[in-house]
């Protein structure tokens, strides 16, 4: 089995919210998709914008500090302007970790369980189901090797596709649930990362965000010259304009062609 | 026949105020809210809108609710692209259309639906109109720099619907006259990058010093006046560019040029410096009569430009082509 990527996909965080606490809100404004992009490219990743139920989250899961969090071999929800497809990290140092389900959805109880959960349970059910980045690929592997029919079961696009076993007890994982149950979800402390941790793979823009994309870099002065054209030729290289990020990343996936 | 109604749309509004782009309608069905995959109706195109992703959905006001047509996206313009549109005369009929759109309560963004191909038509249609504005600001030293230039160039960059050639070319262009290099090189690298008919950024560049030829000789003709074409970079490829657009450049004796790469050398920094870093350029008979006397005082023979009547290509074989 292939080594599974990183997997980031994008949407507006907290677009419903956005009418309402436009006049009010205290939070920080968000960053620009441009600034995301960015940041996530270049491992720039201290103080990057977080929707406020990633903080909640984090919140209840005792997690020390900020984190940004990445699909493993897949990635959800199913729409979005752009993805970005990131080599598997596997360096300890980065202080990353990996979960075989989605943190997130636990603490903001999305994920069914067995019975109810106190936030200290799930901090704890987090904390002790956390998979060291240098590990997590073998053991993803033989997770999906027990719990899935065959090995691309687990990139299929089917919600009656599920796992026979979920690592987590308390989690309950029933046919059309959300993939995000058990799909595995990897993180890394919001830090700005060593230059070479985050390597992008491939980046599938909607329409025109690509050219969008170049256009905001072009403009922006934090690279020296040498740093900016490699940029810019990694994103002509990887980054592809098509009509639905999401369904391309996934035909890339299952079909083997990101490898 | 179950009515589609449109609801909302799902898109990322921060960093877009300066564009105009489509978003993946939320229509409702039966009571039931969906994203539409390019606004189609048919089964795999449907997604469904569940608690979790129920927060990244712009909702439109109840009263905005319309019967959605298959096919049919979301067309948004950010608030400082429709303002630019605004300023700029032969963008009217542009204008007219996007005046009608709908406001959306957040950032000030308008929308209304339509394809993806019409939006893309009327984008191409912009960029069109815009062009020939940005190709005259880019010789006019006030306009690019203090007047409208840099607006002409966002607009021409955030209307076109594609990077095409021709899109480079012309953003490359307008860095070329602000002597922004490295944004020049970038963009260079970048098309190299994309486009198959670009072979690398030297190629790029290759094809920016014809392009800037073409434009000079389509100048000097309109004009029917004197002029000197200027173009940065290889000297070899500067002359030939300018001979194979039929602008004759002489010295003060008519001599074909031999020049050795020194005087050649010193025949471009000259030029440059006689031009104040112009390109595309028709000189007004004020200006040449100013730069008559810069060449008085420099002592070089540089002589005037005479374009159209002498269609004749001389040798030119300074040391680099010798090679």
């Amino acid at each position: 089995m292939k080594l599974m990527p990183w997997i980031q996909g994008m949407r507006d965080y907290e677009a419903s919210n956005q009418k309402a606490e436009s006049a009010t809100s205290t939070d920080p404004a968000p960053m620009a998709w441009q600034e995301i992009v960015f940041r996530r490219l270049t491992g720039r990743l201290e103080g990057i914008s977080q929707g406020k139920g990633t903080r909640f989250a984090e919140h209840v899961l005792e997690l020390a500090e900020p984190h940004v969090y990445y699909g493993v071999g897949r990635n959800s929800p199913d729409f979005g302007d752009f993805v970005i497809v990131f080599d598997p990290v596997s360096d300890d140092a980065s202080g990353g970790a990996v979960a075989p389900f989605d943190t997130g959805g636990l603490a903001s109880g999305h994920s069914r369980v067995r019975a109810p959960l106190s936030f200290r349970r799930m901090a704890a059910i987090v904390r002790d189901a956390s998979i060291p980045t240098s590990t997590h690929q073998r053991a993803l592997r033989q997770w999906i090797r027990r719990a899935f029919a065959r090995d691309r079961d687990y990139l299929a696009d089917d919600k009656n596709l599920t796992p026979s076993e979920h690592l987590i007890p308390e989690i309950i994982v029933q046919p059309g649930v959300d993939q995000r149950r058990w799909a595995w979800e990897a993180r890394l402390p919001a830090r700005d990362t060593e230059p070479d941790l985050l390597r992008p793979r491939r980046l599938y823009f909607r329409d025109d965000y690509r050219a969008r994309y170049q256009r905001w870099v072009d403009q922006d002065n934090r690279m020296d010259l040498a740093t900016a054209k490699q940029h810019m030729r990694m994103i002509a290289r990887s980054g592809r304009p098509v009509d639905r990020p999401y369904d391309v990343m996934m035909k890339g996936l299952q079909n083997g062609w990101l490898r | 026949m179950t009515q589609k109604l449109l609801i909302g749309f799902v898109a990322d509004l921060n960093g877009n105020k300066n564009a105009i782009f489509s978003a993946e309608p939320v229509i409702r069905v039966d009571g039931t809210d969906y994203l539409a995959h390019n606004g189609r109706h048919d089964a795999a195109s449907l997604v469904a809108i569940t608690a979790e992703t129920a927060t990244y959905v712009h909702r439109f006001r109840e009263s905005s609710h319309r019967p959605h047509a298959s096919g049919d996206v979301v067309w948004l313009i950010g608030a400082s692209l429709r303002g630019s549109i605004d300023s700029v005369n032969p963008l009217l009929p542009v204008l007219r259309r996007v005046r009608d759109w709908e406001t959306y309560e957040v950032q000030g963004f308008a929308w209304t639906t339509g394809s993806r191909t019409a939006l893309y038509d009327l984008r191409m249609q912009a960029r069109n109109a815009v062009q020939p504005l940005l190709l005259s600001a880019v010789a006019d030293d006030m306009e690019l720099r203090a007047g409208d230039g840099r607006t002409y160039f966002e607009l021409f960059s955030e209307l076109s619907p594609v990077e095409d050639l021709d899109y480079f070319l012309t953003r490359a262009l307008y860095y070329r006259q602000l002597r922004d290099l490295n944004r020049e090189e970038l963009t260079a690298v970048y098309a190299a990058g994309i486009l198959r008919q670009v072979r690398s950024a030297r190629h790029f560049r290759k094809l920016l010093h014809r392009r800037i030829a073409d434009l000079n000789a389509e100048r000097v003709v309109s004009a029917s006046t004197r002029t000197v074409p200027i173009a940065t970079g290889a000297m070899s490829e500067y002359w030939r560019q300018a001979f194979s657009s039929t602008l004759f450049i002489s010295n003060f004796d008519t001599r074909p040029f031999r020049l050795s790469s020194q005087e050649h050398a010193l025949r471009m920094a000259h030029l440059e410096a006689l031009t104040d870093r112009r390109a595309l350029d028709v000189w007004s008979p004020w200006e040449l009569e100013d730069r008559d006397r810069d060449r008085d005082r420099v002592g070089n023979r540089l002589h005037a430009v005479e374009v159209g009547q002498h269609l004749r290509t001389p040798t030119v074989t300074s040391d680099e082509e010798r090679g």
